[in-house]
């Protein structure tokens, strides 16, 4: 018993932030980081990071956390157009990188070694190299680009289109655009499920979510939700389960994948916009942009347990390991 | 013998030949989807239709493109109804134009109406506020709403910012350096409507496409999904205009 406690005393000492892993939620209006663990559902503490952040990702093996910036200068390329890299551990930047004007939403390859932006206003996808910090492609993609999202196996990058309606393939082995499909009025994010076969992509003005057969590029299904207004979207570990932020449905929608049914609808704070799962399943967490805080869902009672402050305009919300 | 399998294989070769193809994997030339834009012959508000039918030409052309397809918009203008009737018979039966749009007097659309029934092809109307539903028809779509009795509401304006607005209001001034103001939002509406319909459904028929462009949901960057109702007059919030900003949406 006494060498456990020694032991485990031991452990928290050495790994602190491997103990349960850290949620990270970018305040828009604020320019902050807020940093929460997942263990206590306990504010840790709140980063200064730059102007109007926005999309928020984790690298893979959870040592840097990216967040994109905008400056206020809108379609030319300014110095707070960027995303910044910090550590979490020592909380401060430590990388910067040129993600196009305005990067607004963006994925991480799993290898770490590039980031896929949107531009909005330049109607491109920045491709950047992680090594040089610089952007080595530019590809047009649609009218008003905004959800990016990078399949498990880091080939194929979706980029979403608000105004034009599509959704743009990169093949990332090319750094070309090779396919565009539509989806429903006004695409705001995409996610790939973890087994990579399927990609769900929602539609704030449809009221829907996109259901993808990855292999083909196409959409075999579109599942309405009703009273929503679908955002930000997160896949369960396990490829089983969907989860929407509603948006300004402030609430969160589950969908069966294997039925590609919504099977619950669980209320949250206001306008969440940003979603994210747990490693483990076990909790999702939104960004509630009007509330400016953070709703904590169990997933196995599809009930909020927790509600935690955040910066004004929470944005985005990211997962470590 | 000739087995299934090779005997198709050789019609699909001879064809190729015949066509002069050469190449066997040559892309398919990307479908042409053509709309035509009849517009006054002057005024303000022809000009504000006939930017925001640019406009929204553009964002269509953008769109066509990304799916392998091409469009074009196609021009004319007209005085009185025989002529906008002569116009829009010729841009049907000579550039197969699949939508025509347009017409802002009263006068005008019935004219258009009639030959879009003829012809059917699908016409939308960017016809000025009023109370009294259109004339029926099944080709007949109308940006306009029905508007409650006594009510201003405006259909756009150049200081909504929200849901998308600001973008849009942005790409019209720094296309035209003019506000986006009704009339060029709907023009704007006009084009992109039946070019989204005809890519969403490419091998429905004429006579299908006003049930698929039923059933469709538009945004037109006001934050709520726009439908025409069973009467064909578009669904959407509009807006009460105090001083030079937009105040609320109004029923």
């Amino acid at each position: 018993m006494t060498i456990w406690k020694a032991f485990l005393v031991l452990l928290l000492a050495s790994y602190p932030a491997a103990a349960a892993p850290l949620a990270y939620v970018s305040n828009e209006r604020a320019g902050t980081v807020t940093v929460i663990d997942t263990a206590t559902q306990k504010g840790l503490y709140t980063l200064r990071v730059g102007h109007r952040p926005r999309g928020i990702q984790v690298s893979p093996d959870g040592s840097r956390v990216y967040v994109a910036l905008s400056d206020t200068a809108r379609n030319d390329q300014g110095d707070g157009d960027a995303i910044v890299a910090f550590d979490p551990k020592r909380p401060r930047i430590v990388a910067r990188y040129d993600g196009g004007t305005d990067p607004e939403q963006f994925a991480v390859s799993p290898d770490s070694k590039r980031l896929y932006s949107s531009n909005e206003d330049a109607g491109t996808a920045s491709v950047t190299d992680a090594t040089t910090k610089k952007v080595i492609a530019s590809l047009i993609v649609g009218i008003e680009p905004e959800g990016v999202a990078i399949s498990p196996d880091g080939r194929w990058v979706y980029v979403t289109a608000e105004t034009s309606n599509t959704v743009s393939v990169i093949d990332t082995k090319k750094n070309e655009v090779v396919a565009s499909f539509l989806v429903d009025p006004r695409p705001r994010a995409a996610a790939f499920s973890p087994d990579g076969r399927r990609a769900y992509v929602t539609a704030e003005i449809g009221g829907s979510v996109s259901v993808v057969d990855v292999a083909r590029h196409e959409v075999i299904k579109t599942i309405d939700l009703p009273g929503a207004r679908p955002v930000g979207v997160v896949v369960s570990p396990d490829s089983k389960l969907v989860y929407v932020a509603n948006g300004h449905g402030n609430s969160v929608a589950v969908i069966d994948a294997a039925a590609s049914r919504l099977v619950a609808t669980i209320p949250v704070g206001r306008r969440p916009w940003g979603i994210a799962i747990t490693p483990d399943g076990r909790k999702v967490y939104t960004a509630n942009g009007v509330s400016n805080d953070v709703s904590v869902i169990d997933t196995a009672t599809r009930k909020v347990v927790a509600t935690i402050k955040a910066g004004a305009g929470a944005w985005g919300v990211a997962i470590g390991r | 013998m000739i087995t299934r399998r090779t005997f198709l294989r050789s019609i699909l070769g001879a064809g190729a030949l015949a066509a002069g193809a050469g190449r066997l994997h040559a892309a398919p030339e990307p479908r042409l989807i053509r709309v035509g834009l009849i517009l006054p012959k002057d005024g303000a508000f022809a000009e504000s239709l006939r930017r925001g039918a640019e406009l929204g030409a553009q964002e269509a052309g953008r769109t066509a493109e990304l799916l392998r397809a091409r469009f074009e918009l196609l021009t004319a203008t007209a005085g009185d109804p025989q002529e906008a009737s002569r116009e829009a018979t010729r841009l049907i039966e000579q550039s197969n134009v699949m939508a025509l749009v347009g017409g802002v007097e009263a006068a005008i659309r019935a004219a258009l109406g009639e030959v879009a029934d003829r012809h059917q092809v699908l016409l939308i109307t960017t016809g000025s506020p009023s109370e009294a539903a259109e004339a029926p028809g099944r080709f007949r779509f109308h940006l306009a709403p029905r508007r409650a009795a006594g009510s201003r509401g405006m259909e756009w304006h150049h200081s909504l910012s929200r849901f998308g607005a600001e973008q849009l209001n942005q790409r019209f001034e720094s296309s035209f350096g003019k506000p986006m103001d009704s009339m060029a939002w709907m023009g704007w509406m006009a084009v992109r409507i039946p070019v989204e319909l005809a890519l969403r459904h490419p091998s429905a028929t004429k006579a299908e496409l006003p049930e698929r462009l039923k059933a469709m949901r538009f945004d037109g960057h006001k934050g709520a999904r726009l439908e025409f109702d069973p009467s064909h007059h578009l669904r959407q919030p509009l807006y009460r205009v105090e001083g030079d900003k937009a105040v609320e949406e109004v029923p």
